[in-house]
């Protein structure tokens, strides 16, 4: 396998790329290819967070934990990675490195790269250190042994002496690599990328990857070509308009989340349980919809608020509402050569109120049983408008329409009971391994008289973590 | 213990921490080094007609199959029985049960042929996949396993109040963050280094030496440390250990298998889910009378570790209570599902859980607190010590763990303020409920089977007074090595730093036992206390011959060797010692005293001793939704007198939020083909950050030398802490209680996830 010579920056060491199959993941080659063994491979499906990495965020001189299982080195080259081996050794220990080793935050110490490398990122950012900030950044990371709670020390014990380090020197100019068989293009703009897509007949997108990357090929002997989304300029722009926020396709879930936390407050509790922050930093707003799984984590919120994806393919560009976006069981309506190059999100009504609940087993980093979104307007206890959106209750995200019909016009209270004792004519859950289909028309049903406590007793949250 | 005045840290922390410490598969590779993957089935059970692997030879790279056919010796691994073979030959009897190993020089490439590998069967009966159907059809592992004290018939007639019921209590992956994996390097003379993550060599040795047909001596079994164990890799690691060791015998090349995760949580055993049908018979006040027990538990495929794991199960639970007449039968339940095996706890958890539940159903029928209910069954002189199996609790130390536990939580003021916080709750129209459960909890320590209660170490001081360390337990994380090592530095007086802590290995202590039940310290400690006294013994009479004075004038201190005013370094010591051809080496053995056991009978003195504690544990709930969470734990442990008390900590914390999520999040998912749906943590959901207790106070037993002369009047600390989880369980059931009049917290089913909450809510 003759590879064109590429490099990638690990820990401030220019390292070529050779002889590598084209779908090594970044975990993989540090391991096998380098003997860079202080990352851990615990789950290769980006729950575990052993394999935490940083990486500098497409040339924007910032840098964020992702995991290394879920990224292909294609999607490395010319960027700069650090790993556990650049953040300290045991005759030159890291700060957190010495407080996880007071704090006895290790025991079987499989995770404690991992750990480390999350630490590192939050204390590296501007956030500022409390438990809050400390949990969510641990999120992507499983403990078996100790608990957490040393871990939860370690980190907050190093807060004051912070040391913000950025050795971030990323290339990123590259355009075109070819690894094994394959062969990754990277338009850096959507011009580019109609060349690409006037030219080549046979290929795949690939944008953050989280959820392709768990299914890719092991071996694949035929030539392939697969276009990355992640350098497209205009992908990753986040426009604030005056009625409405509009993210890029390529836009991460964390940008995301950044962006809308304070314009868009009802937003953030679903966004921050959304994956971890190693998902995040990868997960793109476009891919998260084009994967279209019934859950759909950010959909039924988007559903609700009336949002408008922008369409870019070979044949130009085209509008179209989120509404007709879902076509079945993982199946949207964009052709082989389209992409979401935008997603409009319309603020809503100042008179209205906006909900987007989640249930899980577990409240971080947990793919929901249900969800359901909610925009609504009261005036004097009656309801005059309504949007209902749920995940997990049907092939696909979807909106409630006829119910919410039903309610509009009647006080809250009746609509609420209407809701729950009707439910069933409206959506027919199945069971699954996250939970039986009685269990989610009931937490369905849960979910109403939660809206009802909220409405009546004028409460934006209800939820078991406010205590 | 203080080593010099202060508690030593883990000794490969800071390896841990920079990614410095080695695991198996950070081990450099030899160049020749295959990798195996394993050919899983996909049918629950039936018979195996043809293996078809011709789509390899067009794959471009190297590839070879091997199977059943191939083992030279016998297809067999059976820690206690025979019949469970490393590979599957014509029968399958489980969904993910291995048929066959693809070596390859890629782990990727090794398990993409996997999927090459066509297996042909025919299914021949419908599979057993749930305990019900197994119990009807008499399918079972074991005879059925019956402990019985007094007359529980004529009891149960005298009782003017009865109760039954039957709940069940879910199973756990044991989640290690270290897939099973194994390294086998072959050398001269058909010798076999395996280096494998297990917690029993001694095991993979015998293992690897029945398939391939060598002695035991041939065998270098190895481990420098497991990336998580808990019990997962007590006896189901040498499977792994057997499939390396077979791919090298054949290939005469080094052979590693790591599982994927996936792989791993398919074709490797878990803790046991149980059913249980009881009926019992008590007084008005609620003091038990009779107990009438049947338990039944998923063994899986083959027995494994199963009986043991029930005879556990059968001996704790009692917990803390005095039962009058009890007769309880075990039924290790033959099914096709992988096959079930240790998990810290091993079967304590499982009867703890039951005898609490039962408990609190008492309390529901009697509308007391079940507190009340547990005071007058405590074992106490005035109820009676004598535990169903004979042995008595001489020194029961619930009081002292109560008062402790009383102070810490503040539990009766607390128990008001829920009140008053449910009450309010329900005036104001809102959906929390809070529910607050105080627990104590008995662990027997020592291996129900008295053989495998030995240990062995072997200590050697060099001549520059660097002292090095072997013994037969493995660092898993929960701080063994550290331990033993403070035990060795503190015979010679030295700091621990001098000590050096080697690899487990069966070439330097032969015959171990597993770590496991708690035991590691208590058995490998005092080994090495043995082992380090021979030596110093033979210090000690040098130095006096040195001095020109008594043995007895000789003391060891601070790194130094005194005599009157005179002293030697201890490295000058040594060094003196090898001049005048004194051994600086010896091995150490120990055996447990005291105990013994029936099997037969289940009758006997099987636990040293016990150790104890207890938690108090606030839970929150949501009934809208079933969600919940833990707000507050306080526990107090009684670890004897520590060796080292940040360890036991570390071990009390993670072992109660282990507990949390056998509890509560973790569910095991099986489609009715029997195959494992939840095999990776994006759909099996362990305890995160987030899901610990807010406030979370540890508290060791103070002044709780253990009775018996354990090293340093210690006490094991590795699994009772997990069962103190089971207060959550309990204050989760306050929390339904709560939630509206008629509610029925009883039928609560473990894990308590939403949905299973929801459900007994809504019932």
């Amino acid at each position: 396998m003759a590879d064109l010579k590429n490099t990638i920056f690990v820990n401030s060491k220019k390292v070529e790329v050779n002889n590598v199959h084209h779908d090594i993941t970044l975990l993989d080659w540090l391991r096998n290819h380098h003997r860079m063994t202080g990352t851990k491979e615990g789950c290769a499906e980006g729950d575990c967070g052993a394999c935490s990495v940083i990486i500098d965020e497409n040339g924007s001189g910032s840098s964020r934990p992702i995991n290394s299982c879920l990224i292909r080195l294609g999607q490395v080259m010319g960027r700069s990675v650090t790993t556990i081996e650049g953040v300290g050794c045991v005759k030159n220990p890291h700060p957190l490195q010495i407080a996880f080793t007071n704090e006895h935050a290790s025991q079987c110490g499989y995770c404690t790269p991992g750990f480390i490398m999350s630490g590192i990122s939050l204390l590296n950012s501007n956030k500022k250190i409390t438990d809050e900030t400390i949990n969510d950044a641990i999120s992507g990371n499983l403990c078996r042994c100790t608990g957490y709670s040393p871990i939860i020390k370690a980190i907050k014990s190093v807060a004051k002496n912070r040391i913000t380090q950025n050795n971030s020197q990323s290339i990123n100019k590259i355009k075109k690599i070819t690894l094994g068989n394959v062969t990754y293009l990277k338009p850096s703009n959507l011009k580019e990328l109609k060349k690409h897509l006037d030219e080549i007949k046979s290929f795949q997108f690939l944008a953050g990857g989280t959820d392709l990357n768990l299914q890719r090929p092991i071996i694949n002997q035929k030539e392939d070509k697969i276009i990355c989304l992640g350098s497209i300029v205009e992908l990753n722009k986040i426009t604030h308009l005056k009625e409405k926020i509009v993210l890029g396709g390529g836009v991460t879930i964390e940008s995301f989340l950044e962006a809308v936390r304070l314009k868009m407050p009802e937003l953030v509790e679903i966004l921050q349980r959304f994956g971890s922050p190693q998902i995040r930093n990868q997960g793109t707003v476009g891919g998260n919809l084009c994967t279209s799984s019934p859950i759909g984590d950010i959909a039924p919120i988007l559903l609700v608020l009336n949002s408008d994806l922008n369409v870019f393919g070979r044949n130009g560009s085209k509008k179209i509402n989120i509404k007709n976006f879902f076509k079945g069981y993982r199946k949207n309506v964009l052709q082989k050569d389209e992409i979401i190059s935008s997603v409009e999100i319309p603020f809503a009504n100042k008179k209205n109120k906006i909900f987007s609940w989640k249930l899980s087993k577990r409240y971080d980093q947990d793919i929901s049983t249900v969800s359901l979104a909610i925009n609504i307007q009261t005036h004097k206890n009656i309801i005059k408008e309504l949007h209902l959106a749920a995940g997990g209750v049907a092939a696909i995200p979807k909106m409630l329409d006829n119910l919410s019909n039903q309610m509009l016009e009647k006080k809250i209270d009746d609509a609420i009971q209407f809701a729950i004792d009707n439910l069933e004519q409206y959506i027919q859950p199945i069971s699954d391994l996250r939970g039986s289909s009685h269990y989610r028309l009931e937490a369905i049903k849960g979910l109403f008289r939660r809206l009802q406590t909220c409405l009546i007793q004028n409460k934006n949250s209800l939820s078991i973590m406010d205590f | 213990m203080n080593n010099f005045n202060k508690i030593p840290i883990h000794d490969s922390s800071l390896r841990h921490s920079t990614g410095q410490a080695v695991y198996i598969d950070d081990m450099p590779e030899q160049e020749n080094l295959l990798h195996a993957a394993p050919i899983l089935s996909k049918i629950a059970c039936g018979k195996i007609i043809n293996i078809n692997s011709d789509k390899l030879n067009n794959l471009p790279f190297f590839t070879k199959v091997i199977t059943a056919k191939d083992i030279p010796g016998e297809n067999e691994i059976g820690p206690i029985k025979n019949g469970e073979p490393v590979l599957a030959d014509d029968y399958i009897s489980y969904l993910g049960q291995p048929i066959g190993i693809v070596l390859a020089e890629t782990h990727q490439e090794a398990i993409y042929a996997t999927s090459l590998v066509e297996i042909e069967t025919e299914i021949t009966t419908k599979p057993i996949l749930n305990l019900d159907d197994a119990f009807k059809q008499k399918s079972f592992l074991e005879n059925p396993m019956i402990l019985e004290k007094g007359n529980v018939e004529s009891d149960m007639a005298k009782s003017n109040y009865k109760l039954s019921g039957d709940f069940e209590i879910g199973g756990q992956d044991h989640f290690y963050l270290e897939t099973h994996v194994a390294m086998t390097l072959p050398g001269e003379n058909e010798e076999y280094v395996v280096w494998s993550s297990t917690q029993h060599p001694t095991e993979v040795q015998h293992g690897v030496g029945k398939v391939l047909n060598i002695p035991s001596a041939k065998i270098d079994s190895k481990v420098r440390r497991l990336g998580g164990g808990f019990g997962g890799k007590e006896s189901q690691a040498t499977i792994f250990a057997a499939m390396s060791a077979l791919g090298a015998h054949i290939t005469l090349r080094p052979v590693k298998i790591r599982l994927n995760r996936d792989h791993d949580m398919t074709a490797s055993g878990k803790r046991h889910n149980f059913k249980v049908y009881f009926n019992i018979g008590f007084t008005a006040a609620g003091k038990i009378l009779a107990l009438d027990i049947k338990l039944l538990s998923n063994g899986g495929n083959v027995l494994d570790l199963s009986g043991p794991v029930m005879t556990r199960a059968l001996t704790h639970l009692d917990n803390c209570y005095f039962i009058k007449s009890l007769k309880a039968v075990g039924y290790v339940c033959k099914t096709n599902t992988v096959s079930n095996t240790a998990f810290r706890g091993f079967g304590g958890p499982q009867g703890m859980l039951t005898i609490e539940n039962i408990l609190f159903s008492v309390s529901q029928y009697l509308n007391k607190p079940v507190d009340e209910i547990r005071e007058i069954n405590y074992y106490s002189r005035l109820n009676g010590l004598k535990t169903p199996y004979g042995q008595i609790v001489k020194n029961p130390r619930i009081e002292k763990v109560l008062s402790e536990i009383y102070k810490l939580s503040d539990y009766k003021k607390r128990i008001r303020d829920i009140k008053q916080f449910n009450l309010n709750q329900k005036i104001n129209n809102l959906p929390f409920r809070k529910g607050i459960a105080l627990m104590p909890a008995k662990f027997g320590i020592s291996f129900n089977k008295p053989s495998l209660n030995q240990g062995g170490a072997l200590v050697h001081v060099y001549s520059d007074g660097s002292i090095r360390l072997n013994h037969g337990g493995t660092e898993m994380g929960q701080g063994l090595f550290i331990k033993v090592a403070q035990v060795v530095a503190e015979c010679f007086k030295v700091p621990v730093e001098q000590i050096h802590i080697t690899s487990t290995n069966t070439a330097e202590v032969p015959n171990t036992s597993a770590t496991a039940a708690s035991s590691g310290s208590d058995l490998n400690g005092m080994a090495a206390w043995n082992a380090s006294n021979i030596i110093k013994n033979r210090m000690i009479d040098h130095a006096a011959k040195l001095f020109k004075k008594n043995k007895k004038d000789i003391v060891f201190n601070d790194g130094r060797i005194i005599c009157g005013n005179k002293s030697l370094s201890f490295s000058e010591l040594a060094f003196s010692c090898w001049e005048s051809r004194i051994s600086l080496s010896s091995t150490g053995y120990y055996k447990t005293p005291k105990i013994f056991w029936d099997q037969n009978k289940l009758k006997g003195h099987p636990y040293f001793y016990f150790t104890w504690g207890a938690a108090v544990s606030e839970a929150l709930l949501d009934i809208n939704t079933g969600e919940s969470r833990i707000l507050r734990a306080d526990i107090v442990q009684d670890c004897g007198n520590s060796l080292n008390e940040n360890i036991d900590i570390g071990q009390i914390e993670g072992g109660f939020i282990q507990g949390l999520g056998w509890l509560t999040c973790e569910e095991l998912c099986f489609s009715q083909e029997g195959k494992l749906l939840t095999t990776g943590p994006s759909t099996y959901k362990l305890p995160g950050s987030r899901d610990i207790p807010k406030a979370f106070k540890v508290k060791l037993l103070e002044n709780a030398d253990n009775e018996e002369k354990t090293i340093f009047r210690s006490k094991a600390v590795g699994e009772p802490p997990l069962l103190l989880a089971i207060s959550h369980f309990l204050a989760l059931k306050e929390a339904i209680k709560a939630s509206s009049e008629g509610s029925k917290p009883e039928m609560l089913n473990s894990p308590a996830t939403p949905s299973e909450i929801l459900r007994v809510l809504r019932y």
